[in-house]
């Protein structure tokens, strides 16, 4: 009988990757990420897989509206795997420097990046929207996917593209408006059905609306966001805009 | 009937038989012997081959439910039938002999029952507690261990 701790490693019986990625599977995105990539670079590789993380990143992130374009895209994978991120972070000129960095070091990834930031501001609660977009021309892996999306639902700033992105549904003290949806346009006006045509613009955390200021928070439900959260009117982000508007 | 790495043969229903879509696919193709068909599996050890068709005789009776991801539970017993649990309660040679002839006999729920058992191992567990487990050398640089760690930190459910 061979000692389980001691054994000879040679006499290991040797299990294909194809079968530690599928035991893998049934482990939590957490435990992955923290333990298991740790055990040794074949564990780290392994448990990096991305037929394990399209499944988590499908059930953590489907129909949820940060990530939401990445699950209609009828495009090629790669168009899809895009849309993960575009929603959330949108804005900036980082992402150009990222994506020139990338081709030069091989270990350098979207997360390492993403790292370095959160290192700067402290914390991903902290963190300003950031432009990705540089990091889209090349496919990332679902790891990473799954990886930005998490990190970009803690983000507690709203970004302007954001803002002009959704549509938003009315509440009035706690009861749903029968007047539609409302959209802020990239041109910085806003039509209501009560105020007309209005200027909103955004001032760090908050948009400034008809002359009030709009505390914009996150929306915990659907990871979009919740604007007036405080006041009698509140508005709810629902859906990106279509195009054709 | 099954034969062995051995050349122990063991006497199987074919619809029992029929869960290994390998042996369904020697099968086929000489549809004309029903009652006694001889499958050689010379990779399959007797020992190993005998828990296989005693699961897969299981099987017929109490079919597995499926086990869920994540696994709810380190605790076999409580993500699958009793029967299963206790099924997969065997060293680990013997587990990953298990893995292996589920794999090359191409048996699903065999497999899946298997692979979920390793995972329960990981479970819960450090990474050394992982390296003790299978026996693994750990042997990431101590930067490499510590970029990971570091660019993992952050990443956590709310």
């Amino acid at each position: 009988m061979e000692s389980e701790t001691e054994a000879n490693p040679q006499n290991r019986i040797i299990i294909p990757n194809e079968i530690w990625i599928k035991s893998f599977s049934y482990l939590e995105a957490n435990h992955l990420l923290h333990s298991v990539a740790l055990v040794d670079r074949s564990f780290l590789d392994l448990s990096s897989d991305d037929s394990i993380w399209q499944d988590i990143c499908m059930k953590r992130w489907m129909g949820k509206l940060n990530v939401q374009r990445f699950f209609v895209s009828n495009d090629s994978e790669y168009q899809q795997r895009e849309g993960v991120i575009s929603v959330g972070l949108a804005v900036a000129e980082e992402g150009g420097r990222v994506s020139a960095d990338r081709s030069g070091d091989g270990r350098r990834t979207s997360m390492t990046y993403c790292y370095e930031l959160i290192q700067q501001f402290g914390s991903p609660e902290s963190l300003p929207p950031l432009n990705m977009g540089s990091l889209m021309h090349r496919p990332i892996s679902w790891k990473e996917a799954y990886w930005m999306a998490e990190m970009d639902s803690r983000r507690q700033t709203i970004s302007r593209e954001e803002v002009v992105y959704y549509r938003f549904r009315l509440e009035y003290m706690g009861q749903p408006s029968k007047m539609g949806v409302r959209q802020f346009n990239a041109d910085g006006t806003c039509d209501s059905p009560y105020m007309g045509l209005c200027d909103w613009s955004l001032h760090r955390k908050h948009l400034l609306f008809a002359g009030m200021f709009l505390m914009a928070g996150r929306d915990k439900e659907n990871w979009g966001w919740i604007i007036g959260e405080d006041k009698r009117t509140v508005y709810f982000s629902v859906e990106e805009k279509s195009d054709e508007i | 009937m099954e034969i062995s790495k051995e050349g122990d043969t063991f006497p199987v229903d074919i619809e029992v038989a029929k869960m290994s879509e390998l042996v369904r696919g020697m099968l086929e193709e000489d549809a004309d012997e029903e009652d006694t068909t001889e499958i050689p599996l010379p990779n399959v050890k007797a020992q190993v081959l005998k828990k296989v068709i005693e699961f897969c005789k299981h099987h017929k009776s109490e079919p597995m439910t499926e086990i869920e991801k994540p696994l709810k539970s380190p605790v076999m017993a409580e993500v699958v039938q009793k029967w299963y649990a206790d099924f997969v309660n065997v060293e680990q040679v013997l587990l990953f002999e298990l893995i292996l002839a589920a794999n090359y006999m191409d048996i699903k729920p065999l497999l899946d029952l298997t692979c979920a058992t390793v995972a329960s191992m990981i479970k819960g567990k450090t990474p050394e507690e992982i390296r003790k487990t299978f026996n693994i050398a750990n042997d990431f640089s101590p930067e490499e261990e510590a970029q990971v760690r570091e660019e993992n930190k952050w990443c956590e459910e709310p």
